[in-house]
């Protein structure tokens, strides 16, 4: 007798196992707690290219708590609530300096900021199917932000491949500090409409390729209040391409992930990462792995080096190093442990930026470009 | 299950018992759901409907039913879940071959493709027909209560549902847990082999058979002919679910000698084949007898083979 298809049943058996429900638990079955809590530090800004203000700049310690549970059979919940609690000073704009590049004027230390969060999601499982509604509320004292969220998720052909939809709106309002003293703007409102969709498609009982596009319309007050001269158009149109590929290496011990997004903007910035992660260790006690990524992006058409008061104010024009062309490259180590029903978790990233790392060259480098540490630690119970 | 269960758990005691005792639970939910014996099980409601009304069901019974449907077709239609009609020909106790006319309205009652799964449920489409998923849900409750185990962070555990095994991690020690593969000619084991986190299934015509007029005849049956198939004696195959090894186990035993052994060697996977002379074959490199530790899956092969 021929064999029809030698090209591997044994994967396609594998892949119609999977279907069966003790293989895919796509609706939660378990209650799970977790918190985690981490700092974000800057590093210092260099004294030779800060004019005025602190050379101290950001530090931010977040701790964030969320539950998840399923509700009878069809329905499941999740609950997240998160606290930043910020302090240092960040650029308030920039100068030319003799050498033809920019200095950095910086706000005092005075900058001691915290947010608080909330958001709630109740989800809807069929067979296959889930729908998701979700609301969140996030304050500080200059900003409130209220966002509204629905996802939806299909699964197709025997759950090899699932495609992800979701539509989100968030309503923010600004009220700067001092804006009288400093002639800033005293309120302003945005608004933010998100689009996402994405095919998640398993490839072979090892491996899975999630494709995704984004769109995100911003609208409103999106110039930086905080900054000398900062004049940005009202309307900004994102756009981004994901490419993520996972792939057992050895099935339960190791495993690797590849991830690549393409952005680009009504503002003319146009940016590449690509990020790589390696799992190592059993899934039933210690996992560690190292990561490393890699971003590059080109500056906003209407990006400056330094600000320029020669030009009216009707003409955009910023000079935040986050709309430069820059590039960097993070690496960093995660750990995972997991005990019974506990699983603490532990991260590290380090993060450097320079005009140097850009795939597009620029003939000054921002002064204003970070590097930072971010530090975390979690823990995760089901019960 | 018809057949004796072992379940082996190492770890925590007081954990190991609440594990031991939900699995219990668990395999005896699959016994009362799938069991063609009790007239209350599903099986047993599809079967009492067959040329009738849509039963509906669930989504466990709907993915084993669709799981059957995959091995129907990598089989080419031999592993077909309706053959079961063929016990009432092939009775216990029988002296002579059925003939052609005792076959035929039987083998009019097995067709997969008259399984009609729609959304609303499933429906037989022939009075008289049968389902039975006994080849499909033993295997599938190996790995179940396997997940069951893992998802309860118990990290050494063999779950053994009469032959159809899951080996959760090592043993205790470190090492691949200790199978023995029995042997179809006797009572002890014809190779010992070491397996983590995987599982393993065994098929074979040795545990029932017909003697029929001095000859004996495997209670495999063909269900295209209705025959018994002349095949290998047995099969054993480890692959990442139990399911699947059990599936790959029977689909080589109905394909006969030799195609059934062939089809095996263009597999990616481990066996373990014995052909009725007892000659024993297994995946080049990778095999039952070489004492190797295979490929990227960290499961580990070792034997003891007794030629």
């Amino acid at each position: 007798m021929d064999v029809k298809k030698p090209l591997s049943p044994l994967a396609l058996l594998s892949a119609a196992a999977l279907s069966l429900p003790a293989f895919s638990a796509s609706q939660p079955t378990e209650r799970v707690v977790s918190v985690n809590t981490s700092v974000y530090q800057e590093g210092d800004a260099k004294a030779a290219e800060v004019v005025f203000g602190d050379l101290q700049r950001f530090r931010v310690k977040t701790n964030q708590f969320n539950l998840s549970a399923p509700i009878g059979r069809d329905w499941s919940m999740s609950l997240g609530y998160d606290n930043e609690a910020m302090s240092g000073a960040s650029p308030w704009g920039t100068v030319a300096a003799s050498d033809g590049s920019g200095d950095l004027i910086m706000s005092g230390a005075s900058i001691d900021d915290s947010r608080n969060g909330v958001d709630v999601t109740l989800t809807r499982h069929w067979r296959g199917q889930s729908l998701g509604v979700s609301v969140g509320y996030s304050g500080e004292h200059d900003y409130h932000s209220r966002s509204v969220g629905m996802n939806y998720e299909q699964d197709f052909f025997k759950q090899n491949t699932t495609l992800a939809l979701s539509v989100s709106y968030a309503s923010d309002e600004l009220t700067p500090t001092d804006a009288q003293l400093f002639q800033r703007l005293e309120k302003g409102a945005k608004q933010t409409r998100s689009f996402y969709a994405s095919v998640n498609q398993l490839l072979s009982p090892v491996s899975m390729l999630n494709l995704g596009f984004g769109i995100t319309k911003r609208t409103g007050e999106l110039s930086d209040p905080y900054k000398l001269r900062d004049i940005r158009p009202d309307n900004r149109v994102e756009r981004t391409l994901t490419a993520n590929y996972r792939r057992y290496v050895d099935w339960q011990t190791s495993s690797l992930a590849v991830n690549y997004r393409y952005f680009w903007d009504s503002y003319s910035v146009g940016a590449h990462t690509l990020a790589m992660s390696w799992m190592l260790g059993d899934e039933a006690g210690v996992q560690w792995g190292p990561m490393l990524r890699y971003y590059s992006q080109s500056e906003a058409a209407f990006y400056t080096p330094w600000d320029r008061y020669d030009q009216p104010d009707t003409m955009a024009q910023s000079s935040d190093f986050r709309l430069s062309t820059f590039g960097a490259v993070s690496y960093g180590l995660k750990a995972r442990y997991r005990i019974r029903r506990v699983q603490v978790s532990m991260q590290y990233e380090r993060y450097d930026s320079g005009s140097g790392y850009a795939l597009s060259s620029t003939k000054t480098e921002h002064p204003g470009l970070v590097d930072f540490e971010v530090v975390s630690l979690g823990a995760a119970y089901r019960f | 299950m018809g057949s004796p269960c072992e379940l082996k758990l190492s770890g925590d005691p007081a954990l190991c018992q609440q594990v031991a005792e939900d699995c219990q639970r668990e395999a005896a939910r699959f016994e009362t759901q799938y069991s063609r014996f009790t007239t209350d099980s599903i099986t047993a409601q599809i079967n009492a409907a067959a040329g009738g009304s849509v039963v509906p069901i669930d989504a466990e019974c709907r993915a084993i039913l669709a799981y059957a449907g995959v091995c129907w077709g990598l089989s080419d239609g031999l592993f077909d879940i309706t053959s079961g009609v063929l016990r009432r020909v092939w009775t216990k106790g029988r002296l002579q071959l059925p003939g052609p006319d005792e076959l035929r309205p039987i083998l009019a009652l097995i067709d997969w493709q008259k399984v009609e799964l729609s959304d609303a449920g499933v429906r037989l489409g022939m009075p008289g027909m049968e389902i039975d998923l006994g080849g499909v849900v033993k295997e599938y409750a190996a790995d179940a209560l396997a997940q069951r185990i893992r998802e309860a962070s118990v990290q050494h555990a063999v779950v053994n549902l009469g032959g159809d095994i899951f080996c959760v991690g090592t043993n205790p020690e470190g090492l691949p847990w200790r199978i023995g593969i029995k042997d179809p000619d006797g009572s002890g084991a014809i190779a010992q082999v070491g397996i983590a986190n995987a599982g393993l299934a065994t098929s074979g015509g040795y545990e029932r058979y017909f003697d029929i007029e001095g000859k004996r005849f495997s209670h495999l049956l063909n269900p295209a002919t209705g025959m018994p198939v002349e095949s290998l004696a047995s099969v054993s195959v480890i692959a990442e679910q139990s399911v699947v090894a059990g599936s790959i186990a029977t689909i080589a035993l109905l394909k006969g000698q030799p195609d059934g052994l062939h089809w095996l060697q263009t597999l990616d996977c481990n066996y373990l084949a014995i052909d009725s002379d007892g000659q024993s074959f297994s995946q080049p490199g990778q095999g039952l007898n070489e004492g190797s530790r295979s490929g990227p899956d960290r499961k580990f092969y070792r034997s003891t083979q007794q030629e």
